[in-house]
């Protein structure tokens, strides 16, 4: 959705968010983030609530009241999220907000940035063929190692079809363009038979992009190979991978026009700027102002150019681990700058290349700045992690309360495992004590509560 | 969270982590974490005792979801 709205200069890009079939009353903080950070990271800049429904209670509901998605009158299928005051998470959805609007600002900021194209020759994409990447951490809003895994109605596995298996092999090239910081999105027909070279640089609605991937393609249209052919005499940077297709998807003359379609393609192939890529891509023949320093394989990012050159860059970590990115920025480059979405704080760069310790799912913006210098005041010192701090004392015994329960000189667990708490979908209320003799008045001192 | 009855913040999203060096004292110091929980695990319970407003979580108790502090909560310094 997202390739085709920055096909189309659409500058706005609305989803319905944070929505999957039979994941009601999952929904928190931390999964909207997750849930969002992916469809930023995709070009999102627009995320819309499934639901915020008013509360209405004729009598037929518990004391939460009528969910549009959850429904005891409906109870083969449900959907997340009816987010309103009757949600536990309602009171703390304005500080979520304030990190998706943070996020969606930044990344209204100037147009998409694009080094690849990678053709695509079907007309629709659905969420099974995401579910035949290995490397994707969020499919049916699956929230793995934390959520169960759940199938019933509206749920199905991916069919071994001949399109999951293209993209089988497609996300193979993905994923290796995403840990290198390549971005990419995908072009149908309609737009690549618009294509101008111009600078050498493929251009379609006056956007510009480097290379024009063809991948394992099992046909192509013909007008498409036509004009991609023609492009490729003119100097088009295009990458070959895998077999070059040998049809074309028409019934109408199909023995000649595959005959003519595989004959162009081969012809593509054979132009200097061609390349017929067996291993690697030669991605670093890629022009990149910002450029990873190194191979990463926890990150999805996307990035915004201004006029003046200016890039913002939304960097994700997908993993459940810390993580460090780092980028190296060329000259152009004035001034740079880490904006934290969760608290608003900026925090100005030295030198050329830029480092980012992320936490896990964390993410992070990267301003750099061609021209402009902020204003000093705009700016805040780092922020301090917990994450290189030293273990002190672990706190092993707690009040925990829930409801009328209270389980005194507890241990802590997973309220699944106890009898007690693992229908309780209460505050729990957790009290402790703990003894700190003479803290070091130049030290920082912090609470890691661990799994939560 | 609160130390010796201050609030330190609060935390939505992962790192659960919280700077408390302003609230701590030499001794003995008091620890409150409030933890909001989702509902689903809740209303499967109301479903398994035969409430009917909750029908659509019948049968799901293998669907619980993780909840409260599991931790562990340990005191850094830096």
């Amino acid at each position: 959705m997202t390739s085709g709205a920055h096909l189309n200069n659409r500058p706005v890009i609305t989803q319905e968010s944070f929505v999957s079939i039979l994941r009601a009353e999952m929904t928190t903080p931390q999964k909207i983030k997750m849930w969002a950070d992916k469809s930023l990271a995709c070009g999102i800049n627009q995320l819309i609530y499934h639901g915020t429904p008013y509360r209405y209670n004729p009598g037929e509901y518990g004391p939460e009241g009528w969910n549009t998605w959850s429904s005891p009158f409906v109870p083969y299928v449900n959907f997340s999220t009816g987010m309103n005051e009757s949600d536990p998470f309602w009171k703390d959805l304005k500080t979520v907000n304030q990190y998706l609007a943070r996020c969606q600002y930044a990344l209204r900021a100037g147009k998409p940035q694009t080094d690849a194209l990678i053709y695509v020759p079907f007309v629709d994409f659905t969420e099974d063929q995401l579910a035949v990447n290995p490397e994707e951490i969020l499919y049916r809003g699956y929230y793995k190692a934390v959520e169960p895994d759940i199938w019933g109605f509206g749920t199905f596995a991916s069919p071994d079809t001949p399109i999951n298996r293209w993209y089988k092999k497609l996300w193979a090239v993905v994923n290796a363009l995403e840990a290198n910081g390549i971005s990419w999105e995908f072009v149908n027909d309609e737009s690549l038979q618009k294509a101008k070279l111009t600078n050498a640089h493929l251009s379609i609605e006056g956007n510009p992009y480097q290379t024009l991937i063809l991948a394992n393609l099992p046909y192509i249209n013909l007008a498409t190979a036509k004009h991609i052919t023609a492009l490729s005499k003119g100097g088009l940077r295009l990458w070959t991978i895998g077999e070059l297709p040998r049809k074309q998807p028409s019934y109408l003359d199909y023995a000649t026009n595959d005959r003519l379609a595989s004959q162009l393609i081969a012809e593509a192939s054979r132009q200097k700027n061609s390349r017929a890529v067996t291993g690697e891509m030669p991605l670093n023949t890629l022009a990149q102002p910002v450029r990873f320093a190194q191979r990463v394989a926890f990150s999805r990012q996307i990035t915004r150019e201004m006029t003046d050159g200016s890039q913002v860059k939304f960097l994700w970590n997908k993993s459940d681990q810390w993580q460090t990115i780092a980028l190296n920025l060329d000259n152009r480059f004035q001034n740079s700058y880490w904006l934290n979405p969760e608290n608003g704080h900026v925090e100005q760069n030295t030198g050329r290349t830029v480092r980012y310790r992320l936490p896990p799912y964390g993410s992070v913006i990267l301003y750099a700045s061609a021209k402009r210098a902020l204003a000093p005041a705009l700016l805040s010192s780092p922020d301090l992690s917990a994450e290189q701090a030293q273990p002190v004392l672990t706190i092993e015994n707690w009040t925990i309360k829930a409801g009328e329960v209270t389980l005194p000189n507890h241990p802590l667990v997973d309220w699944r495992t106890n009898d007690q708490l693992k229908h309780k979908s209460d505050e729990g209320i957790y009290t402790a004590s703990f003894r700190l003799e003479n803290p070091v008045p130049a030290a920082r001192y912090f609470v890691d509560l661990g799994k939560v | 969270m609160t130390i010796n009855g201050q609030s330190a913040g609060k935390r939505l999203f992962v790192p659960y982590q919280l700077d408390i060096s302003k609230f701590i004292r030499s001794g003995e110091n008091r620890i409150d974490v409030r933890i909001t929980t989702t509902r689903r695990n809740g209303f499967v319970g109301e479903a398994a005792k035969g409430n009917p407003h909750y029908n659509q979580f019948k049968g799901q108790e293998n669907t619980l979801v993780p909840s409260g502090l599991v931790g562990p909560v340990v005191i850094k310094k830096i």
